[in-house]
């Protein structure tokens, strides 16, 4: 039975609904300007309708700023990124979390200390060292950093994950003879699926989020954000084909949360609430 | 099938000491109860044949076999857990094959192993099930049938009854029982309760703060505890104890504290100065002459607990002792009252104050 008093409630949802207006606010804002028409004489502000509708900007936005570009180097990195982190992000998270060895804490340690230092940080000898190995705008460049970076959080995301499964699972499948390897895949992994599930979809936002080592360390290959940034730079006045291009690069992301929004729930509570 | 032998076994964890010089045998296809209250070292003790813990010194053996070294999948043995460890993306049916899989069995010895369990079980209509979609009792006969597939060398169980509610526990312990006389398997079965231990072990070892405290059939365990502790620990209600005198003089024996005397016939052997006194409620009743019990002794009724075909009375007969009594169920003794109670003849426990160790019944 809810024994909350009724104002408790009624607070929760203020805050709540104060909350959601605050994130989507920007976002109404930009959806609407991107509907606006083109050129100096229109002026989007905040949220007034535009005097007509039409998508025409999104079309101008796509094929103007070469978004297709963009969007294939986004994907190819994210497509090869995501796997690659989330992979070594439960292994290494299976190792933390159910295996005993020498040096274990210390290791935990030092890839917390991976998620505590900003890449702002490390940027300058990161730099020399991608190009001692000729990585310079390169796929690679990126995908390497990137998960190297993931991994960091990867690591200590499935570690709670695996940290909160039943010990008497993992012994029941030793003595029923499973190896590690065994254990892991076919008992673990499944029983950890929203855990893994929402630390893929962290993942992709984030890779496809990417724009500081885009800048830094590619010149023909930037990602969606990256590339957005020297479209506005083109087109700094035309307000209306600059959100337009802002929707084009969030969109993805918001198809993947969507889909993925039940899954992705169930994993953030994960640990949080017993039974 | 085999004998489970564990010698000189001690387990540490840290500064801690789980179990010490712990020393029992487990006779071919015997069901043995390990029994004791929290930390008694009894779950350890289970553990360690498993694998699942690394002993500190000693050796266990199953079978002709040391298996001190050898990783819990080549001990041939299968464990049910309290919390049953059911694989929850697994249905039944995989869940009862796994073991056998992992092993690379031929499916079709696989098929008839996990059918011929699930129909001693009856859990035929659930093979295409997922544990969740399983009540609590169910879930637990998938456990027990995980372990029979394997048909192993033991079956290993921690408190798998301890989940479930009152009414099925007394159910599913005649069961696991017939069971285990049924496939002949060794079995190893920790608890706490020692109702469950007495009503299922051919025999019972009582454990206490990672020592076995006594080991034998649950009869002679509760005709003849080895000590204050195991005397304490199995009946229900439990033993009352009192500190009291001993004086002996040709073939009498009296017994006192304070205003407390008792005087018993018969000679049971040179006793100390002072003894501690055991009396099972279910040997002490309210007085009534001519029945032919001990006493008769007298206290101030502390409590009552009406049990339905009887009540169970607190008298206090002294300070700081108080023994439980018999009453029938009609019986109209009030708090507070004074009422004499006594003892029925040979049902005098006595032990030593200085070892706690059993010295006689009289």
């Amino acid at each position: 039975m809810n024994t909350a008093p009724r104002r408790q409630i009624a607070f929760n949802y203020f805050l709540l609904i104060l909350c959601s207006a605050v994130a989507i606010y920007p976002l109404v804002g930009i959806g609407l300007a991107s509907l606006y028409p083109r050129g100096p004489a229109s002026s989007p502000s905040g949220f007034s309708l535009p005097p007509t509708f039409g998508w025409h900007n999104y079309v101008d936005a796509w094929t103007q700023g070469k978004f297709s570009g963009y969007f294939k180097v986004s994907t190819i990195v994210a497509a090869v990124m995501v796997p690659a982190s989330v992979v070594l992000s439960i292994l290494g998270g299976y190792a933390f979390a159910t295996m005993r060895f020498r040096g274990a804490k210390v290791i935990f340690w030092l890839f917390i200390l991976g998620l505590i230092i900003p890449t702002e940080a490390t940027i300058v000898p990161l730099y020399y060292d991608v190009r001692a190995m000729g990585l310079i705008d390169t796929y690679w460049a990126l995908i390497l950093l990137e998960v190297s970076g993931e991994v960091s959080f990867g690591i200590y995301w499935m570690r709670a994950a695996f940290m909160s499964a039943p010990r008497s699972l993992l012994e029941a499948a030793r003595i029923d003879g499973a190896s590690s390897w065994r254990t892991l895949w076919g008992i673990l992994v499944p029983f950890a699926r929203p855990a893994i599930l929402t630390l893929s979809v962290l993942t992709f936002a984030d890779s496809w989020n990417e724009f500081f080592l885009a800048l830094v360390f590619t010149v023909n290959h930037m990602t969606a954000p990256a590339g957005l940034a020297s479209f506005q730079g083109r087109y700094t006045t035309d307000i209306a084909l600059v959100s337009a291009g802002a929707m084009i690069v969030a969109l993805p992301i918001v198809i993947v949360f969507i889909f993925f929004q039940r899954d992705f729930m169930r994993g953030m509570l994960t640990g949080a609430v017993k039974g | 099938m085999a004998r489970v032998v564990y010698d000189n076994v001690t387990k540490r964890f840290g500064e801690v000491t789980a179990l010490r010089d712990f020393s029992l045998e487990i006779e071919d296809g015997e069901f043995v109860v390990l029994v004791g209250p929290s930390g008694s070292g009894k779950t350890t003790a289970l553990r360690l044949i498993a694998g699942l813990e690394a002993l500190t010194a000693g050796e266990i053996r199953v079978g002709e076999r040391v298996v001190n070294r050898l990783a819990p999948r080549d001990r041939d043995i299968a464990m049910v857990f309290q919390d049953y460890a059911l694989y929850p993306q697994m249905t039944v049916y995989q869940n009862l094959a796994f073991g056998l899989k992992m092993r690379k069995m031929p499916k079709a010895e696989i098929d008839r192993r996990v059918r011929h369990a699930a129909d001693m079980l009856d859990i035929g209509e659930l093979l295409q099930r997922k544990p969740r979609a399983l009540s609590g009792g169910q879930r637990q006969r998938v456990a027990l049938g995980r372990a029979l597939v394997r048909e192993p060398q033991a079956f290993l169980m921690d408190e798998p009854l301890s989940n479930l509610d009152a009414k099925l526990r007394v159910q599913t312990r005649s069961e696991i029982k017939h069971l285990q006389k049924q496939v002949g398997t060794t079995t190893v079965y920790v608890t706490h309760d020692q109702v469950e231990a007495m009503t299922m072990g051919d025999r019972i070892a009582i454990m206490s703060e990672g020592v076995l405290e006594q080991v034998g059939d649950p009869r002679a365990v509760y005709e003849r505890p080895a000590n204050i502790f195991v005397a304490g620990f199995i009946g229900s209600p439990a033993m009352s104890f009192a500190r009291m005198n001993v004086q002996q003089s040709d073939g009498h024996l009296t017994l006192s504290r304070s205003e407390l005397r008792l005087e018993v016939t018969g000679d049971p052997g040179p006793l100390p100065f002072e003894v501690i006194v055991g009396v099972r409620p279910e040997h002490a009743w309210i007085w009534r002459e001519g029945q032919g019990l001990r006493g008769p002794l007298e206290g101030r009724v502390q409590f009552v607990e009406m049990l339905g075909k009887e009540s169970m009375i607190g008298v206090d007969v002294s300070d700081d002792v108080t023994f439980v009594v018999h009453a029938g169920a009609d019986s109209s003794i009030s708090l507070g009252e004074r009422v004499q109670f006594g003892v029925e003849p040979g049902r005098l426990y006595l032990f030593d104050p200085a070892t706690n160790g059993a010295l006689a019944r009289v």
